[in-house]
């Protein structure tokens, strides 16, 4: 009877164990099934986050080149313009040149014709003066021009020509007695302004680049020797700007032709006889 | 093993997503930096001069017009007598004040300078405030009342006794200076403040003083200035 109530306890306590193991190992798949769930939950959320982002980019990439091309196409649109318009100034200019010609020997012909020679020497006299007309003879070139090496340290840009350095020289010539003076053909009178406008100097409404080749006639010994021996110009040769001087047998200085700008000057001004 | 597996994998591919997100975000760098290059100065500066030589244009060809029209007209009238010369007689009194040969008067600006012991006026000061008077809009100039013509000089000369040489005519440095400049009515302000300024900036020990008048007469050139021209 003990035996056999000790054989039962025994059968009792190995069902309870495999019981307990089996219930251990239940709460141990599941919770390693939780555990499993958890980490493909997250992995999946983590994925959506990095697609989403992935997408965004790729999106925001997209946009970006397609505004690139057009803001390419634009810039090129645009120099394409520019370089029809300078074609087209070129034109306008060679043909006011050739009609102001033809419009002062048809005013020398018609004073003369109808015997006002006087007047029409006077005329010419006026017009030199006023920087009308092309002067030609002996004179200097000077040649203005950026430095080539590139100096990252120079953040005040010594190495570079401003509209300062133009306007000194053109000061310059004209206190050594020029009688014409020019940049890159652009004739100075007396509304002839200088002025930096950003990579460009403007003179009389028109924008030059470096190099600015100033031309004027004048004694060429004179204006030489002044600016080879100016404190400035060696000053801004020594800031590495390249700035050469050369005398010139037979310069042509070109009339000055915006024939608005005169007429605009003769309507603002009030004359007093 | 399985589990290990796929873990590799995941990070294999997070590893791959970062590296495209690196890349695409240099990529979007790169193009954003050269998309201001092109959106901001380079094409405002193309636009500027767009704009600028249109006008120049548009102007030439006004101006061709103008020309080709004189041109019929005089041709058309060489035989005649009173348009044609009438033409002549106009084109003449407009390069006369362009020259300035001729007195002028209008609202204008005066700017006298009143040099202190020991301090000269100079030509570099006298030349800043020419330029800058013309640079803001001026139509005629003079200093002292020698009008300031295309091709006048202002330059210093001697040292014992400094002089200013104005269309070769001589002033003492130590002595006043008086500027005038005629505006349009328009731009009087502007050369008003931009003249100012200049004066601010120069802090020279000379006396500047800058004003505005309703009427500033401005004479022509002399036929000493003439005679001192070279030719």
């Amino acid at each position: 009877m003990y035996f056999k109530s000790l054989r039962n306890h025994k059968k009792h306590t190995a069902a309870e164990l495999q019981e307990e193991t089996e219930e251990n190992s239940r709460i141990t798949y599941t919770t390693d099934k939780k555990q499993h769930h958890t980490e493909k939950v997250l992995s999946m959320v983590l994925m959506l986050i990095v697609g989403v982002i992935v997408m965004t980019m790729i999106r925001e990439s997209i946009s970006l080149q397609q505004q690139l091309t057009a803001a390419k196409q634009n810039y090129s649109a645009y120099q394409q313009q520019l370089a029809n318009l300078q074609t087209e100034n070129e034109n306008l200019k060679a043909e006011n040149q050739a009609l102001g010609v033809q419009k002062d020997q048809l005013t020398e012909d018609v004073l003369n014709e109808q015997g006002y020679s006087e007047l029409a020497l006077s005329l010419a006299d006026t017009r030199r003066l006023a920087g009308l007309t092309d002067v030609e003879g002996a004179g200097v070139s000077i040649t203005l021009s950026d430095s080539t090496i590139t100096d990252t340290s120079d953040v005040n840009q010594t190495s570079l020509i401003h509209s300062q350095d133009v306007q000194y020289v053109v000061d310059m010539l004209k206190a050594a007695g020029a009688e014409a003076i020019a940049i890159n053909g652009e004739r100075i009178v007396c509304t002839s302004v200088i002025i930096c406008t950003g990579p460009t100097i403007r003179i009389n409404n028109s924008r030059y680049p470096v190099p600015f080749v100033i031309t004027a006639v004048c004694d060429p010994d004179t204006a030489y020797s002044l600016l080879q021996n100016d404190a400035y110009i060696a000053y801004r040769k020594s800031n590495k700007c390249e700035i050469s001087v050369s005398k010139k047998d037979d310069l042509v200085i070109p009339a000055f032709s915006n024939s608005s700008v005169v007429d605009t000057l003769y309507e603002a001004l009030e004359v007093v006889s | 093993m399985k589990h290990r597996m796929s873990i590799s994998i995941g990070a294999i591919i997070t590893c791959f997503l970062m590296g495209l997100l690196i890349a695409l975000q240099l990529k979007n760098v790169n193009a954003s930096n050269l998309q201001s290059a092109y959106a901001e100065q380079d094409l405002a500066d193309m636009q500027d001069q767009v704009m600028a030589i249109m006008r120049e244009n548009a102007e030439l060809s006004t101006q061709n017009q103008k020309l080709s029209d004189l041109i019929s007209s005089m041709g058309a009238e060489l035989t005649g007598d009173n348009e044609s010369l009438q033409a002549v007689m106009l084109e003449k009194s407009k390069a006369e004040v362009f020259a300035g040969l001729t007195d002028v008067s209008g609202n204008g600006i005066q700017v006298t300078m009143n040099p202190v012991t020991d301090s000269p006026v100079s030509s570099k000061t006298l030349l800043l405030l020419v330029n800058e008077l013309r640079a803001s809009g001026a139509l005629a100039i003079c200093i002292n009342d020698d009008r300031v013509a295309a091709m006048t000089e202002i330059r210093d000369t001697g040292t014992v006794n400094p002089q200013i040489v104005i269309n070769g005519n001589s002033y003492p440095a130590s002595s006043q200076f008086v500027i005038k400049a005629i505006y349009n009515a328009d731009d009087l302000n502007r050369g008003l403040q931009l003249v100012n300024s200049l004066v601010a900036q120069l802090g020279t020990s000379n006396s500047i003083n800058v004003s505005s008048s309703d009427i500033v007469h401005i004479p022509k050139l002399t036929e000493d200035s003439l005679a001192n021209r070279p030719v």
